[in-house]
């Protein structure tokens, strides 16, 4: 199964086993024949992500029980990260939600409330926010900012939108008692990035990834928000990063 | 000695970053971060080098006394073996 999808500008041609990753793209295909690059799944992929899931997401049994077709998705994902570095472009772990146009993301480690606090926004501004990406968005560095895209790679509760808006700000969320947000340098930001962008496994794609965040930590807002889950910690965060 | 294949060093904002790459990105997922005389020694040491080398190469880069270098370079090639950095 072939199909040409349009994803952060790029025409990728998926080649794959099963149906599904064509069922969770089908916003994204285009009508567009010349492709950017192309990528095409093995059952031995399929069996690469299911052994990388045991190990990350069930450490204690080591068994993965997800179906080859959703683990195909990865697989799918995957080989696309791999080529996006080459179009100044990296995937980055975050829920991602714009307001009149521009974006803001959440960056943190699984289970912190990434998609809770942006879900209060959505709350808040209502009609305004427009859920971009709620899990693996792309981000692509331009010479003065940066654009974020909305993927089909978008989280348990399947929130995107196949669009893309400029990148004001990128917040590290953290839980806390009270709604607090102070600014965050560069030097104290680029770690989170390091984890939560996805590290090819090709060395030069790598670099080009390193190059990327040190570029991308220049030019976006960086802040660090501790929050609860009332409604106010969206508007604390919203005042502050809009600048 | 030699470090061993699959890392990277990169500036990120002004730091000196060292990233697991490829084989070496499973076996460690953190990062290093080296002050600026670490990563002076960390790009000699890609490839094969002798302490008094890297002895050397400290003396003529920095105003630095020879056995001050000496020690210096023995506590990071230390460091380096310890973290298994090194090719045997």
């Amino acid at each position: 199964m072939t199909t040409i999808y349009k994803i952060a500008e790029r025409n990728i041609r998926v080649t794959s086993l099963h149906a599904y990753v064509h069922r969770l793209c089908g916003a994204y295909q285009t009508d567009e024949t010349a492709v950017d690059f192309s990528v095409s799944v093995t059952q031995a992929d399929i069996d690469f992500e299911r052994e990388k899931s045991a190990q990350e997401q069930h450490p204690d049994t080591g068994l993965c029980t997800a179906p080859d077709d959703y683990l195909e998705t990865l697989a799918v994902y995957r080989q696309i990260a791999e080529q996006m570095p080459r179009y100044d472009t990296v995937l980055i772990h975050g829920s991602c939600v714009a307001v009149d146009g521009i974006g803001y993301l959440f960056v943190a480690p699984s289970g912190t409330g990434k998609s809770t606090h942006t879900r209060l926004w959505r709350e808040r501004f209502s009609e305004r926010a427009v859920m971009i990406n709620d899990d693996k968005p792309l981000v692509r560095v331009t010479e003065t900012g940066a654009v974020i895209y909305g993927t089909p790679w978008d989280g348990k509760h399947r929130l995107s939108t196949n669009t893309a808006v400029p990148l004001k700000a990128i917040c590290r969320l953290e839980r806390g008692d009270e709604n607090r947000i102070v600014p965050m340098t560069a030097k104290e930001a680029y770690p989170m990035f390091l984890q939560q962008a996805y590290r090819p496994a090709d060395v030069a794609a790598t670099e080009q990834t390193l190059t990327l965040i040190d570029r991308l930590i220049t030019r976006v807002g960086l802040w660090r928000l501790s929050c609860n889950m009332d409604p106010e910690a969206a508007l604390v965060a919203y005042d502050a990063m809009k600048g | 000695m030699k470090l061993k294949n699959g890392f990277l060093l990169k500036e990120l904002a002004g730091d000196h970053v060292v990233v697991p790459v490829g084989q070496a990105a499973l076996d460690l997922r953190g990062m290093i971060t080296l002050n600026e005389t670490g990563a002076f020694l960390w790009e000699r040491l890609q490839t094969g080098q002798t302490e008094d080398a890297l002895v050397s190469a400290m003396l003529e880069e920095y105003d630095v006394a020879p056995d001050i270098a000496r020690k210096d370079v023995r506590a990071f090639v230390e460091m380096l073996r310890q973290q298994q950095l090194l090719e045997d």
